[in-house]
């Protein structure tokens, strides 16, 4: 069988990037095709040139062996090339009919007036196709469901009749009934002809739905392998360009002061339930458990965003009540919230400004903020954490998650937090990028910071902490250092408290 | 759980804060509830619902349009001036809307291409709208005279009044154009999201110059009216339009975010402001205190209606 696409030694640069480097790569018919790679590994770009959004510099594409060169989307949607986006790209104000066939519509004999009957019998007609004709083709999109908005955007891309469908990160947004849905669907596709394009970093998806996986890295071509064929070890090789075990090494460090110190805490809401942990200097400390076992309410309540119920907390020895954060801040706590984006940063603030945000006072004595200063006191930090940024004055959403992530860290060192909660440290953040955090934050132990790390990645609590607490609805039901526990304990101890 | 008993719940704000609002100024005033006053009512309600459908699209795709009140007293004076050339009647109102689409396309040629903010380049407009008025007339009013101007505005057939026939006429083919056909379907997506517009292959800047022609020429046939009525042209007749056309759009439901609301609220919105404004006639407040009454009241009930969507938004996250 001949392959539907094929590309060779296909290149796109962007000012200072060469965001593709002479990639190669093919795609036959049925076939779900997996691409991985770090963020700006080339993924985005590579299926932007396919989709004729970018135009590449060098290389040539094939479909059906017949040679192509797209300017526009609207060339490779005519060539039956379409994709699904991870962020939708639905009209909330319009009903399910119109978004599915939108600028597409069927026209009346009244010249300019869209025939709406015909829109929603064919509308109808396609998501009986996707056996998902439960959704009505008049609800407009804002009233529907995630999965079901997802579905829309599927039935979209079918009724330009594709033979080549791109699917970026299209499980990120559903729950894990809806995923299973999902790749009931992708198999129906598969097995009708269609060539699929599928993007992710879920690594435990690739073997439910894939038949091959291509690795780009910093817009290189790895290598193509089958699924099956290779471990997920190798795969994360390829991906990073090293081996797993150098990605978690920890320093031993010995353990001295306990700074600090919790005795049977309990919330109001009984999410958290007599908790009692301790953390050292120079340790890290993992909390392990599923999402609403009461790990980020605990490391609320340390920092003083809400109240406690029972239980003592002692800071460096001295007991304390939080009374709000400014007050758990100025005894050299820090907390790195789970959500950077929204409560962690000032997204259209400058990497400057939000290294000082927290810590003005100590870096400016009077009222106005002297900028010579600010970006001194920033640019240490940016050289100390290795954070890439063009300079220090640029906006910080134009920055990498794995960057973003340095620059909230860099604003608790400078507030001189030496007790820091990390709570899931790496959310959204590429392998690349994860790797430096983590040495990051083993440095930070070294130099005698303590360090209480919340994360539902297991394989992080695992490989990071020097000692973890297993929380199970709202109780500690373990505590075990390093390597005692295996990982089918610990995950039974996360799943049923025991 | 799907509750169908409670159907209060689902009505717009707008529609009882009518219904509270005349019932308060029948109290008051008793005379407000006469068949003649409704008429009137009618009446009144032709020019600002044509000029707030505009506003209603333009704000539907993100936008707003600020230049209303100059593009009206602009249309005044162009269609006497024309006039006054001897221009024939047909050809010069032909001209002056042209003239007012014209304007709202320039507009929307800086907004997308330029890619300025509309309400600068709007206001801007306003400006030189205006100003352009002003020149013409060497700041006073033209007049000219004709019997078209008196059937226009007071003339009925079969009992219904002509500006209520067509401000029909256009409201009809105004909801076609925002709901059967693919322009329309553009301007929701300009509001709700820009992308799939550029991903279905649309060329956005075409559909936002579209939009803002549409709402010139809708200030075009709202100049046409108020220059029947007054049986001239003046440079200045057109301010403060913008604030009730946009006023009227917001508390009919429209909103500013992901292409909310449509041209049926505004209906409700135009009847709330022309009530309230001839209740206080009807009641008898001096016209110096009713701007300001006018101004807060508008104020109130956007915020009333802000308040009651979120509680219902907040309580479907629930």
């Amino acid at each position: 069988m001949d392959p539907i696409l094929s590309i060779k030694g296909m290149s796109k640069s962007f000012p200072g990037v060469k965001a593709l480097d002479k990639v190669d790569f093919d795609l036959y018919p049925g076939e779900v095709h997996i691409i991985v790679g770090e963020n700006g590994a080339g993924k985005s770009t590579m299926t932007k040139c396919i989709l004729g959004a970018y135009v590449p510099e060098e290389g040539e594409m094939y479909i059906n062996g017949e040679k192509v060169a797209f300017k526009t989307s609207r060339d490779a949607i005519k060539k039956g090339i379409t994709a699904v986006y991870q962020e939708f790209n639905l009209i909330p104000y319009l009903d399910v009919a119109q978004n599915i066939f939108f600028n597409r519509e069927f026209m009346s004999k009244i010249p300019g007036v869209i025939d709406k009957k015909r829109l929603h019998l064919e509308a109808v007609k396609i998501l009986k196709s996707l056996d998902v004709d439960y959704i009505d083709t008049k609800s407009k999109i804002k009233d529907l469901g995630v999965a079901e908005k997802q579905m829309v955007e599927i039935a979209k891309a079918l009724s330009t009749n594709p033979k080549i469908i791109v699917f970026d990160e299209p499980t990120a947004p559903l729950s894990s009934r809806e995923v299973d849905a999902f790749f009931k669907k992708v198999h129906q596709l598969k097995e009708s002809g269609i060539a699929i394009i599928y993007i992710s970093h879920r690594m435990h998806e690739f073997e439910l739905i894939g038949d091959r996986i291509t690795v780009l890295r910093d817009g290189r071509y790895i290598g193509t392998v089958k699924i099956g064929d290779i471990t997920d070890d190798v795969l994360v090789e390829m991906m990073v360009g090293r081996t797993v075990s150098q990605i978690y090494s920890r320093t031993e460090n010995d353990y001295s002061e306990e700074v600090l110190k919790v005795e049977k805490l309990c919330d109001k809401k009984g999410n958290v339930i007599d908790v009692s942990l301790s953390v050292h200097r120079g340790e890290i400390v993992g909390l392990a458990g599923l999402i609403g076992a009461g790990r980020s309410e605990l490391a609320r309540l340390i920092f003083g965003i809400d109240k406690i119920d029972k239980g003592n907390i002692f800071v460096k020895g001295k007991k304390v009540v939080p009374k709000s954060p400014f007050h758990m801040m100025k005894l050299g706590i820090g907390l790195l919230p789970e959500d950077r984006k929204e409560q962690g940063l000032a997204l259209s603030l400058s990497v400057a400004l939000n290294i000082v945000t927290v810590s003005l006072r100590l870096i400016f004595s009077k009222i106005f903020i002297n900028k010579m200063k600010m970006e001194q006191a920033s640019k240490k930090y940016i050289k100390e954490l290795n954070i890439i940024t063009p300079s220090v004055n640029s906006i910080i959403k134009f920055l990498s998650g794995g960057n973003q992530q340095k620059v909230v860290i860099a604003k608790w060192l400078s507030s001189k937090a030496d007790i820091i909660i990390f709570d899931e440290p790496t959310r959204g953040i590429d392998v690349g990028a994860k790797m430096e955090i983590y040495s990051l934050m083993d440095r930070l132990a070294s130099e005698g910071k303590a360090i209480l790390m919340i994360s539902s990645e297991l394989q992080e609590v695992i490989g990071l902490s020097d000692r973890f607490y297993i929380l199970f609805e709202g109780r500690v039901v373990s505590e075990s250092k390093k390597g005692e526990l295996g990982e089918q304990e610990i995950g039974m101890k996360m799943l049923a408290g025991r | 759980m799907k509750k169908k008993t409670i159907k209060f719940n689902n009505m717009p704000p707008v529609l009882w804060m009518l219904a509270v609002g005349i019932i308060v100024i029948t109290v008051i005033a008793p005379s407000f509830f006469a068949i003649n006053n409704f008429k009137n009512i009618l009446i009144q309600v032709a020019p600002l619902l044509i000029i707030s459908i505009g506003s209603t699209m333009v704000i539907l795709s993100e936008e707003i349009d600020l230049s209303f009140g100059g593009v009206i007293s602009l249309s005044t004076v162009l269609w006497i001036t024309f006039l006054n050339l001897g221009i024939p009647m047909f050809l010069a109102i032909l001209l002056t809307l042209l003239a007012a689409a014209v304007v709202g396309a320039i507009s929307g040629i800086i907004i997308s291409k330029g890619g300025i903010p509309s309400f600068i380049v709007t206001l801007g407009m306003a400006s030189i709208t205006s100003g352009i008025a002003l020149v013409i007339t060497q700041g006073s009013s033209v007049y000219f005279s004709h019997k078209f101007f008196y059937i226009f505005v007071n003339g009925e057939i079969l009992f219904f009044p002509i500006p209520l026939i067509l401000v029909s006429i256009i409201f009809g083919i105004s909801w076609l154009l925002l709901y059967r056909t693919r322009f329309g379907a553009q301007i929701f997506g300009l509001g709700g999201n820009r992308d799939a517009l550029s991903l279905g292959g649309i060329d956005k800047s075409k559909s936002i110059i579209g939009v803002f022609s549409y709402s010139g020429l809708m200030a075009g046939i709202t100049g046409l009216i108020i220059a029947s009525k007054i049986e001239s042209g003046n440079p200045t007749t057109g301010a403060g339009w913008e604030f009730d056309a946009i006023a009227a759009t917001l508390i009919g439901g429209t909103s500013f975010t992901e292409g909310q609301g449509g041209i049926g609220g505004t209906i409700l919105g135009v009847l709330l402001l022309i009530v309230l404004r001839n209740g206080l006639n009807v009641i008898g407040v001096p016209p110096m205190y009713q701007s300001g009454l006018i101004g807060s009241m508008v104020l109130l009930a956007i915020i009333i209606d802000v308040y009651v969507s979120n509680y219902k938004s907040e309580r479907v996250k629930v």
